[in-house]
C-alpha cells in the first residue's frame, strides 16, 4: 500500500485474546459486501418514507422541521400504485431486521481491530478512525431506535422522527466514506480468495496487515460455511416471524414474533389498528356528530351522517400502511370521495390540497394536511364504512380519511373538520 | 512525498474524504443534538461503546462457556450453538415484547403482549428440536457407513 498505513498488530494483550480462526480480510469483505447491498435499501426506502408525509406541505405533516437541505422530498409521492407504501416501509422494516446478524456478523469480525496499536499513524488514518466510531455507533443506534420503535418501546432520547432521520444521515455520510475508503481492497481480497476453497476450509486466512487474522487462533469448531449459513439462518429466521405482518391475510398468523402478526379479532373490522379510540382519547361521538367543509372562497358546510348517506357514495379497495411496517391486504372502504366534498365548497377546480382535523385533540397526526393530487384521487374517501359494515370506534368512527399509497398516519380517524385550499388552514 | 510533515497527515484523498463526511456529519449532528445533546450523543455512540465492550466480549464469553460445557461431546457442539443464537437473535430484537415490557403495545393497539413470550419458547423450542433431529439422523447414518 503506498499510503503511510503501515502493519497495525491488535495490542500485543488483546492479540491472543481474539482466537477465532474464522476471523479474517475474506470474512470481512463479504459480510461488508452483504451490508453494501443492504445499507443502501434501507437508506432509500428511509428517504422514501420521509418524502410520502408531504413534510413540505404543512408544519403538521413534517417530523423533522429546519431539517434544511436534508429534508428537500426525494419525491413527490405519488397515489399510484395503491400499494406502494405497503411495499417500501415493508421492505424498510423487514429488511432491516433481517441485517441484524449480517451487522453484528461483521462487527464482531473486525473487533481486533479495535485495538489496533499504535491506534493511528496519521491525521487521515486518526479521523478515519472518528469516522467509524461515528458509523458504528450510527448504525447500531439506527437499528436499535427502528426496532424498538415497532414495538412502542420508546426508550431513545425525544421523539422517533428526528432521532431516525437525522442519524440515518449521520450513517450515510460515514457509511459513504467508509465504502470509498475499503471497497477496493474488500474486492480485491474476494477476488483473490477463491470462494469455494475459503468457504470449504476451517484453516486462517494467510496473516494480514490489519490485524484481523488470529495470531494465536484455536482450534477451529466451525467452517466457514458454517458460520456464514448460521448468519444466513439467522435472517431467515427473523425474516420468517416478522414479514407476515406486512404481507397480511392468512399470512399474518406466521409473523410469530411481529408486533401486528395478531389481528385484533374477526369480523369486517378485523384487521390491526395502530392506536384505538381510547389510547387516542376519543370517546365515540353521538348523533349530533357534524362534519364541518370550509372552501377557499369562504364557504362553509356542516354535515351530519344524514347528509352523508344522500351523497353520491363510492367503493375503493385500498390497504392501510403504516410507518412501523405493518401493513394490510387492501379493504373494501365505502364512503364519499373526498373531491365530492370539496366539490360542496368550490374546492374542485382546480383540485386544491385539504387539511383534516380529528376529534382527537393532541398526539403526533391528530391533523393532517393532503395534497391536491391525493385529494383529486378518485379513490381517495371519507371513508363511513369497511368491509360491509359500520366502522367500529378504533378504525375511526363514525368517518376517517383512506388516501391510496398514503402512510397510515395520513389517513386520519375520527375526522371532525376538512378545510379546502391553505388559506382556509389554521 | 513521504517527507516528515506529509507522513503525519497521511492520505490528502482520504483527509479531503473525511472532512467531506464530517460536514455532512456537523450538518445533520447539529440538527439532531437539538434541545437534549447529552443522551442523544450518549445514544448515538454510547451504542458503539456499549457494543463494543458489553455486547460482544459477553456473547464471546457466553459461548466459551457453552463450548466448554458441550465439549465433552465433540460434535454435539454446533447442534446447539446454531440454535442458541437463533434464539438468542430473535430476544435481542424482539425483547420489549417477548419480556412483556412495552405499557404501551396493549393499550395503542387493542393487542394482547402476553402471547410474544410462549411464541418465543415455542419458535426456540422447535429450532433445538430440529437441531437435536439433524444430529440425530447424521449419526445414523454415520453410523451406517
Amino acid at each position: 500500500m503506498r499510503s503511510p498505513r503501515g502493519p497495525q498488530a491488535p495490542l500485543p494483550a488483546f492479540a491472543s485474546r481474539w482466537r477465532s480462526p474464522l476471523r479474517g480480510p475474506w470474512l470481512t469483505s463479504l459480510l461488508g459486501l452483504a451490508l453494501l447491498v443492504g445499507a443502501p435499501v434501507l437508506l432509500l426506502t428511509g428517504l422514501l418514507s420521509h418524502a410520502a408525509y408531504h413534510p413540505d406541505l404543512a408544519p403538521t405533516n413534517n417530523t423533522t422541521p429546519g431539517s434544511g437541505l436534508l429534508g428537500i422530498p426525494l419525491v413527490s409521492w405519488p397515489t399510484r400504485p395503491r400499494w406502494l407504501y405497503r411495499l417500501t416501509q415493508g421492505v424498510h422494516v423487514t429488511l432491516g431486521i433481517a441485517l441484524v446478524p449480517v451487522l453484528a456478523a461483521k462487527l464482531w469480525s473486525v473487533i481486533p481491530r479495535l485495538f489496533a496499536h499504535p491506534p493511528f499513524r496519521s491525521l487521515a488514518q486518526a479521523l478515519e478512525r472518528i469516522s467509524l466510531l461515528l458509523l458504528v455507533g450510527s448504525a447500531l443506534s439506527q437499528f436499535a431506535t427502528g426496532i424498538l420503535n415497532i414495538q412502542l418501546e420508546y426508550l431513545f432520547p425525544g421523539s422517533f422522527y428526528p432521532l431516525h432521520f437525522y442519524g440515518a444521515w449521520i450513517f450515510a455520510a460515514a457509511f459513504v466514506l467508509h465504502v470509498a475508503l475499503r471497497l477496493p481492497l474488500a474486492l480485491r481480497t474476494l477476488r483473490d480468495g477463491g470462494f469455494r476453497a475459503r468457504l470449504r476450509t476451517t484453516a486462517p486466512e494467510p496473516p494480514d496487515a490489519h490485524g484481523l487474522v488470529a495470531t494465536a487462533p484455536a482450534p477451529p469448531t466451525l467452517s466457514r460455511r458454517g458460520a456464514l449459513g448460521a448468519v444466513g439462518l439467522g435472517s431467515l429466521t427473523l425474516t420468517a416471524v416478522t414479514v407476515g405482518q406486512s404481507l397480511g391475510g392468512p399470512l399474518r398468523s406466521t409473523a410469530l414474533l411481529a408486533p401486528h402478526g395478531q389481528t385484533p379479532g374477526s369480523g369486517p373490522d378485523g384487521f390491526p389498528v395502530n392506536t384505538t379510540a381510547a389510547a387516542a382519547g376519543v370517546t365515540r361521538p353521538g348523533p349530533e356528530w357534524t362534519l364541518h367543509l370550509h372552501g377557499p372562497h369562504g364557504r362553509r358546510v356542516r354535515l351530519h351522517r344524514d347528509d352523508l348517506a344522500e351523497l353520491p357514495w363510492r367503493h375503493a379497495a385500498l390497504p392501510i400502511a403504516c410507518v412501523e411496517g405493518w401493513s394490510t391486504e387492501d379493504q373494501r372502504w365505502e364512503g364519499v370521495a373526498l373531491r365530492t366534498l370539496a366539490r360542496l365548497v368550490d374546492a374542485d377546480d382546480p383540485a386544491l390540497p385539504v387539511f383534516v382535523r380529528s376529534l382527537q385533540r393532541q398526539g403526533p397526526f391528530h391533523q393532517v394536511a393532503l395534497t391536491a393530487e391525493q385529494v383529486a384521487d378518485a379513490r381517495s374517501l371519507l371513508a363511513l364504512r369497511v368491509n360491509g359494515a359500520r366502522l367500529s370506534d378504533d378504525h375511526g368512527y363514525p368517518a376517517r380519511v383512506i388516501v391510496p399509497a398514503a402512510p397510515g398516519v395520513l389517513n386520519t380517524k375520527w375526522v371532525s373538520e376538512l378545510r379546502f385550499g391553505e388559506g382556509t388552514w389554521p | 512525498m513521504n517527507g516528515g510533515p506529509s507522513r503525519r497527515l497521511g492520505s490528502p484523498v482520504v483527509l479531503l474524504g473525511t472532512f467531506a463526511s464530517f460536514a455532512v456529519t456537523a450538518y445533520a449532528g447539529w440538527r439532531l443534538l437539538g434541545p437534549q445533546p447529552l443522551p442523544v450523543a450518549l445514544w448515538l455512540l454510547g451504542a458503539a461503546v456499549v457494543h463494543d465492550t458489553v455486547v460482544l466480549p459477553a456473547y464471546t464469553l457466553l459461548d466459551r462457556a457453552l463450548s466448554r460445557l458441550a465439549s465433552y461431546a465433540g460434535p454435539v457442539r454446533n447442534f446447539v450453538r446454531v440454535p442458541a443464537w437463533l434464539s438468542v437473535l430473535l430476544l435481542a430484537v424482539y425483547w420489549p415484547l417477548i419480556l412483556r415490557t412495552s405499557d404501551r403495545f396493549a393499550p395503542h393497539t387493542g393487542l394482547r403482549i402476553e402471547p410474544y413470550l410462549w411464541h418465543w419458547l415455542a419458535v426456540s423450542g422447535c429450532l433445538f428440536a430440529l437441531s437435536g433431529v439433524w444430529y440425530a439422523v447424521r449419526r445414523a447414518r454415520r453410523v451406517d457407513t
